[in-house]
């Protein structure tokens, strides 16, 4: 009986996936029909069999939620994913995504068996190979590259996929690229805007730098920035909820009426690309109307150091800020005890005039009357000020921002601009407050260098962004091969076009791990099958929970998928540099050897044994003493290095291409944004049917009177296209979207044509190497078929 | 009389579906049946547009249509109030599929047979909470004995559900939040 329910399978419909290029159908036909099915559950057999032991894993992609599960594992197969209580069950947690995940274990398209390239590139045809084959052929290839042109031909390409340390893209690969001594090109998503973010804290970019979501249910004020939190994390919402029922006011900035924007007090629908203009309005009215938190300016934050007129540095004495002292009116260190230092005005020190930071950074928003960004944001003039009130006066509260803000040129100072909004309302060290994002698995778990570097050798780190043209150019390394895992490169990374014409015909070989024939593997020579979340047992990093993680392997992996782990096992073997993979327990345990585990009593067989255990104090507070990470112990929100390119304090520009002042506003009126929405994360959950059967295609959402005003009717049709490419896909109507901005939810691996990633392009702030992905324009028509551009 | 039934805060539910897809992994459900579907809600108001979402399963109603339709006898109110159906006397007729104002009874095209939402009575009865109540990220659902609360404040009906006087579903819900809508079609 069960085996004749099995046979049936689940019937996804393929009708999408036959839209794509020809690849797809050859990819189908390859791996064949079902041999797994989803329908062995009953319902009756769920609770009679009450004696299996479900196994606790971590559901680990990029929302970083890192929800544990409950993974029932009947007669080899998973039939169930439920939530796993946490230590704090407020933090108990599992999502459509994740309850889906026995739908991708089992997966009739899974990748059986590694394979190499039978055809053309990007053809689709494949041939089985060995795994000693496999790794024979890459670690060839690889000590022939490394001997013709030196290690850093070799790029190991990772992005989110996995938080796993031994096969996640964040700890073992680094150890892999490390051992190889090869460039390892990652990052360049999410990091602009945190970037601005954190520098005034002294802190990284993703460290542990926000209270704990547990704690914001003590928020009076939250803002949403850029963040659709009600569906991209949606774990943390119920916290946000709970303010908001204890009688929080919920601003959400988004130009998007997202489902989050539609929980919100105050919606603020801005001019994409203009939200630093925003910060800054609500800076001036804050700064305006007296409602600066003086207290926590003069003794938390560089607001009263004198900054020098000839060359824009803090004026200093035995290296330290000078303040002046409104008692001895004179400049005193900035830490000197008794002195009152005084908040704005300029005084000459040894012949040049210094001004305090405070006032500097009034001449730098003074203009921005909430009449003048109202002009500029499209936000009406009284929300601003209502805005800029609440955070000042309905305190505690906090900005937690998403990343859609993040993903334009100028982010940085957005970034900035918010940090200083929270440093000028002394919304910081306190219960209550939330400070951009709840982040806990790098800091300090990342800086075990010991264990990521053994050999004492280490990777070329290269921003991902700065791949392409490093190919391209074979500078500053000369980039022959790419071995990428963790990583839908194709669909996660910008300029589409350039890859697959400029850098790809570069590049003498190309291997590339994953679970699925997705867009990237089409362009590879090698692709080897990998492990499942629940597959494998190791560290997990936590995201948004103050938890060391570990997970346990609930089953063989399938077929003949290896861990990434194994798959680096096997290739530095033959490189004779397997000493530094050692067995994934003992490696597991060489992690966990570091002081901040061991001060608390975490031991490996203690967190082996709990699975999740807390590391950080309960609530989790940071900043309580007022003392930030910088060489002052403020917050300096006046970042003397950016003074070169005056950006030492938060300013407003537009974007490269989505601000109206963009050249190309005439040639292409439409801001496209490619949204992160509740169906997937990034490019993972593409073909679960469960999900596919809610959400079965991607749109290009409209505003109904932009696709009427080109004679465009709900569900027909539509091209998007740029100078850079196009992509062509059902158009929706959806009053949600704002006039002027063309939608697509953001991951879709095939189109009937093209693809979005066609139409984004690569350009990077210097410094900040970040993708812009919604700095966009485009235009858009209706598709006939035939020849396209 | 018990009666089980679901308590349903419409302006706490997200939309995320996690409901829906936690029914799905626990009954191992294909393509064509959802015993559990969430709704967007959408309404013109004098102000905008009104959005919130509804999840609805089956509402094991104290007047059950299934029941009084069936020309199989497949339905079965227990003690408890929930309708149950047994699968294996259903001849797959669909009279209950058109008879349900809720679109609960689901009919699968691989075996030819009709099933819902038996509120998980083996989970409820082994001490468990329905999947979908587990699954739940903002507890927005819960099961309610509808005998024992006190009712004050709760809603029969909210817009969009189907006539409740023919079958008196066993649902209630929290009243919507009334906030500021947005959006205008105009």
């Amino acid at each position: 009986m069960q085996s004749e329910k099995e046979s049936k399978g689940f019937s996804i419909s393929r009708r999408n996936f036959l839209k794509g290029t020809a690849a797809v159908g050859t990819t189908v036909g390859l791996l064949g029909v079902s041999t797994y099915g989803l329908k062995w559950l009953q319902p009756a057999q769920a609770q009679t069999e009450a004696k299996e032991e479900p196994i606790r894993s971590v559901c680990s992609p990029n929302c970083w939620q890192t929800c544990n599960h409950l993974v029932t594992v009947r007669d080899g197969k998973v039939v169930k994913s439920a939530p796993a209580p946490m230590p704090e069950r407020t933090y108990d947690r599992i999502c459509l995504r994740g309850l889906t995940h026995l739908q991708r274990v089992h997966h009739p398209e899974r990748i059986k068996y590694p394979m190499k390239r039978a055809g053309e590139r990007g053809e689709g045809k494949w041939e089985k190979i060995s795994w000693e084959e496999a790794f024979n052929t890459i670690a060839e290839k690889f000590s022939q590259l490394r001997k013709q042109y030196g290690k850093q031909s070799i790029a190991i390409v990772g992005q989110s996929g996995n938080y796993g340390v031994l096969n996640g893209g964040y700890a073992g690969q680094y150890r892999f690229s490390g051992v190889l001594e090869a460039v390892h090109a990652t990052g360049s998503v999410d990091t602009s805007l945190s970037t601005g973010f954190a520098a005034p804290m002294g802190t990284g970019i993703f460290d542990a730098y926000s209270n704990e979501p547990l704690d914001w249910v003590n928020a009076r004020t939250i803002i949403l920035w850029g963040s659709a939190c009600a569906e991209t994390q949606i774990n943390e919402w119920h916290f946000i909820q709970e303010a908001k029922e204890k009688g929080a006011r919920l601003v959400v900035i988004d130009p998007i009426y997202t489902a989050t924007a539609q929980k919100a007090d105050i919606w603020v629908n801005l001019r994409p690309a203009s939200d630093t203009a925003l910060a800054l309005g609500l800076m001036r009215e804050i700064m305006a109307q007296g409602m600066v938190d003086k207290d926590f300016l003069l003794h938390h934050t560089c607001a009263p150091f004198l900054v020098r007129s000839d060359d824009k540095q803090f004026a200093r004495a035995e290296k330290k800020p000078l303040v002046w002292d409104t008692n001895s009116q004179s400049a005193k260190p900035h830490d000197s005890s008794g002195i009152v230092p005084e908040l704005e005005g300029t005084h000459p020190i040894n012949g040049v005039a210094c001004t305090t930071a405070y006032s500097l950074l009034w001449d730098k928003v003074k203009d921005y009357t909430p009449q003048k960004v109202a002009e500029l944001t499209e936000v009406p003039a009284s929300m601003v000020v209502e805005v800029a009130h609440l955070l000042a006066a309905n305190k505690p509260g906090g900005i937690k921002f998403g990343f859609g803000a993040d993903r334009y040129h100028h982010a940085n100072l957005l970034g900035q601009a918010m940090i200083t909004l929270l440093g000028l309302t002394g919304n910081m060290g306190k219960s209550g407050n939330i400070l951009g994002m709840a982040f806990y698995g790098f800091d300090p778990m990342i800086y075990n260098a010991g264990w990521l570097f053994p050999a004492g050798t280490f990777p070329a780190v290269l921003p991902l962004m700065r791949l392409q043209d490093t190919v391209i150019k074979q500078d500053p390394h000369p980039v022959k091969a790419l071995y990428i895992m963790c990583s839908n490169l194709l669909v996660q990374t910008a300029d589409r076009n350039k890859w697959l014409k400029e850098v790809w015909p570069k590049l003498e070989f190309v291997v590339a791990v994953d679970q699925f024939l997705n867009n990237t593997m089409d362009y590879a020579d090698i692709i080897l099958p990998a492990a499942h979340y629940y597959e494998t047992e190791e560290p997990v990093l936590a995201g948004d929970v103050p938890y060391v993680l570990y997970r346990r392997q609930a089953l063989e992996p399938l077929l003949e998928a290896k861990p990434d782990w194994e798959i680096y096992q096997g290739i530095t073997t033959k490189m004779g540099l397997g000493q530094y993979f050692p067995e994934k327990l003992q490696a597991s345990k060489e992690w966990f050897d570091m002081p901040i585990l061991k001060q608390q009593g975490i031991t490996f067989d203690k967190i082996r044994q709990e699975q999740a255990v807390r590391f950080l104090p309960n609530p989790y507070i940071p900043w309580k003493d007022g003392k930030f990470k910088t060489e002052s112990g403020k917050l300096e929100f006046y970042l003397e290095k950016m003074a070169a390119t005056a950006e030492e304090l938060p300013v407003f520009k537009w974007p490269l291409e989505a601000g109206p002042d963009s050249k190309l506003a005439g040639k292409y009126p439409f801001v496209l944004l490619t949204r992160h929405e509740k169906f997937r994360i990034h490019s993972q959950y593409e073909n679960q049917p469960w999900l596919r059967e809610l959400n079965p295609e991607p749109v290009a959402d409209l505003n109904p009177k932009d696709a009427r005003a080109k004679g465009i009717a709900d569900g027909e049709m539509v091209e998007v296209y740029n100078d850079r490419g196009h992509v062509v896909l059902k158009c929706r109507y959806n009053e949600s979207i704002r006039p002027g901005v063309v939608h697509i939810q953001q991951g879709w691996w095939r189109y009937v044509a093209g693809h979005h990633q066609e139409l984004t392009h690569a350009q990077f702030k210097e410094g900040i190497f970040n993708y812009s992905f919604f700095d966009v324009r485009v235009d858009f028509r209706k598709y006939a078929g035939g020849e396209l551009h | 009389m018990r009666q089980v039934g679901f308590l349903v805060d419409v302006s706490r539910c997200l939309g995320c579906r996690a409901c829906e897809v936690a029914c799905k992994n626990y009954f191992g459900l294909g393509e064509t049946q959802r015993y559990r579907r969430v709704s967007e809600v959408e309404w013109q108001t004098e102000d905008g547009i009104g959005l919130f979402y509804l999840s609805l399963a089956c509402n094991h109603c104290e007047n059950p249509e299934c029941f009084r339709v069936c020309p199989n006898r497949t339905y079965r109110k227990r003690r408890d109030g929930i309708v149950v159906h047994d699968a294996g006397l259903c001849d797959g007729c669909c009279t209950c599929v058109k008879a349900c104002p809720y679109g609960a009874p689901q009919y699968d095209a691989d075996t030819g047979k009709v099933d819902k939402c038996d509120l998980c009575v083996s989970r409820l009865d082994a001490g468990l909470r329905p999947a979908c109540e587990e699954a739940c990220t903002n507890d927005a659902l819960k099961v309610i004995f509808l005998d024992r609360i006190d009712e004050t404040g709760l809603l029969k009906s909210v817009p969009t559900l189907p006539d409740i006087r023919i079958t008196r579903p066993s649902i209630r819900f929290n009243p919507p939040v009334v906030r500021k809508q947005w959006l205008s079609k105009k």
